[in-house]
């Protein structure tokens, strides 16, 4: 099943919140209207949007209320994008130049605290104190997470705790958040929106470690980046927590540093995959859909529900 | 005067605290904070009467946003050598997405959402302003009112949300006037900027044109800042006594770009 296909029924809503996303990233600069369409233009998978309306549809669903948190948590999402490109020192995302590349590292972080400016001008339209503490809290622990992302690059002794908390901050709170500010704008019962906040936690951790065993398995086309990038980057990931705890291969991995180069990491990415790390990995994401689900499965039975269970048992399987 | 010297220290310590993060401050230079623009926002919130405690978070807030927009600034263009300028990059980027992520999360938590909508357009105007400064397709003239916007659309729209009036415009003057000093400053002594950058593409007669316009423009900012603290400041003597002490520590500063100005007008 596609992905679309899970929450068809959401489709005109889709479309509004598209359109409002253009709308919103137009400036009275035209380099910064370009920038932000460029942006657009790559795609992504929405995934943040989809969940704010999915998750406000256990309450008061209206498009028009809705829509601007949908269209919000997006763009925070870009604007992380945006700066972590020149973070990454990137050229290359979703198979677009990135706006570093086309432009420069000052035209991408204007571009960054401009879309995080219209983010929050937008959704400050709506006046509700506990959702934009939870947005709030989520962008400063987001960064936190980005800041000990960098603190732990070629650091090989890290556990798996320290992974977890990373992927937590990096990944699963804005998943998290994205559920319950959704909900929350839509006066879900404090109940229910806590358990979305807690079904896009588990989500959130599912999805970024499927992300980062894909680093190892897809192919460069499919990723838009060279296989192996996080790696070669320093940032250690669990299927390379697993593969370390084979001794010849946790050698071969504590000789990469910042002078590798991608065809020196090849055999270490062989290594890695014929390890039995990737199914480990794989079986620890699995776990945290499955909890992810205990979640939902308290929630009443309407199609939001279905739709959201069938979004995590698809983040658990896909393969780019 | 004392007792504005200690408000200052206070909130000084105040921001501090909310900038420092032992890692970034491990690796990232320290934040600079702007006393001029600390006092001027320390005086709006006080002209708007907010209570003593709401006026310390506002003045922090706002700082945050400040000094955000500023480390972003200083993200370099070129590709890094070493590592450990490529860690000062990727670290300058987080700290300033990290303080601008605090002034959300501390307003977020005075539930004060109209305050954090008045900052977000804010933040928006100075963005697309600092493209246009950047590209600097343009003439001196519309280079002048970038940096203006640039170094006041926070006390404008603040201004605005607050109903302030006297305080924003001694503010444009003053802070536009600062800025253009520093700017040829920075001219004379070949410092980069994004304001040098366009500078930087003319020719050198261009060059000494555009500095003669903005020596105009600084006279003319610098006899309003002096009419506006003479006549309009409905304020404490003290905050005023302040505002001229900081004129003449300025004029200090860059008396040699100031002499000019000041001889010639």
């Amino acid at each position: 099943m596609k992905f679309k296909a899970m929450y068809s029924f959401l489709e005109q809503d889709l479309n509004i919140v598209e359109r409002e996303l253009e709308k919103t990233i137009q400036s009275t600069d035209p380099l910064l209207s370009d920038a932000g369409l460029h942006l657009l233009q790559a795609g992504g998978k929405r995934i943040r949007p989809v969940f704010v309306l999915l998750s406000a549809m256990f309450g008061k669903y209206d498009i028009n209320t809705i829509k601007k948190v949908a269209v919000a948590l997006e763009l925070i999402h870009m604007a992380s994008l945006v700066h972590d490109d020149v973070i990454d020192d990137a050229e290359i995302r979703r198979g677009r130049e990135t706006i570093k590349a086309k432009w420069d590292n000052l035209i991408a972080m204007y571009t960054g605290d401009y879309l995080f400016a219209r983010s929050l001008q937008l959704i400050t339209e709506i006046e509700n104190p506990l959702a934009h503490q939870i947005l709030s809290k989520t962008i400063v622990e987001v960064c936190l997470g980005e800041i000990e992302q960098i603190k732990d690059k070629f650091h090989y002794e890290q556990t798996y705790k320290t992974y977890l908390k990373r992927i937590k901050r990096k990944t699963a709170l804005l998943i998290a958040a994205s559920c319950q500010v959704g909900a929350v704008c839509a006066e879900v019962p404090d109940e229910w929106h806590k358990k979305l906040y807690w079904f896009g936690y588990y989500v959130g951790l599912s999805f970024q470690i499927v992300d980062d065993i894909l680093d190892f398995t897809s192919t460069e086309k499919e990723l838009g980046k060279p296989v192996g990038s996080d790696l070669l980057q320093g940032n250690i990931t669990l299927p390379v927590l697993f593969a370390m705890k084979d001794p010849a291969i946790k050698q071969r991995i504590i000789q990469i540093n910042e002078n590798t180069t991608p065809e020196e990491i090849k055999p270490v990415i062989d290594d890695i995959k014929n390890s039995g790390a990737i199914e480990h990995s794989f079986e620890i994401s699995n776990r945290y859909l499955m909890k992810s689900l205990q979640f939902i499965d308290q929630l009443p039975k309407c199609k939001a529900r279905t739709a959201l269970m069938k979004i995590a048992k698809y983040i658990g399987k896909r393969k780019f | 005067m004392k007792d504005i010297f200690n408000h200052m220290n206070g909130l000084k310590q105040k921001i501090e605290q909310n900038l420092s993060h032992p890692f970034l401050s491990k690796h990232v230079q320290k934040p600079n904070i702007d006393e001029d623009k600390l006092l001027l926002f320390y005086a709006m919130f006080k002209e708007a009467n907010v209570s003593e405690k709401e006026l310390e978070k506002y003045v922090v807030t706002a700082m945050l946003v400040q000094i955000a927009l500023d480390t972003h600034d200083l993200v370099g263009i070129v590709k890094c050598h070493g590592r450990k300028e490529f860690v000062e990059r990727q670290l300058t980027v987080l700290a300033g997405d990290y303080f601008s992520g605090l002034y959300y999360y501390i307003l977020a938590n005075m539930n004060d959402i109209k305050m954090i909508q008045t900052f977000a357009i804010a933040i928006k105007e100075i963005n697309e302003h600092k493209i246009r400064l950047y590209q600097s397709k343009q003439d001196v003239k519309k280079m002048i009112e970038n940096i203006m916007t640039i170094e006041t659309a926070l006390f404008q729209r603040i201004g605005e949300h607050l109903q302030v009036k006297t305080l924003p415009k001694l503010s444009q003057f003053y802070l536009t006037f600062k800025r253009l000093c520093q700017e040829k400053n920075n001219y004379e002594v070949g410092q980069s900027s994004i304001f040098q950058k366009g500078i930087d593409q003319m020719t050198k007669n261009q060059q000494e044109s555009v500095f003669s316009i903005i020596i105009e423009f600084c006279q003319h900012y610098f006899h309003e800042i002096i009419r506006m603290l003479e006549t309009n400041l409905k304020h404490s003597s003290t905050i005023k006594e302040f505002i001229f002490d900081r004129i003449h520590t300025l004029r200090f500063t860059y008396e040699r770009t100031f002499n000019n100005m000041v001889e010639e007008g």
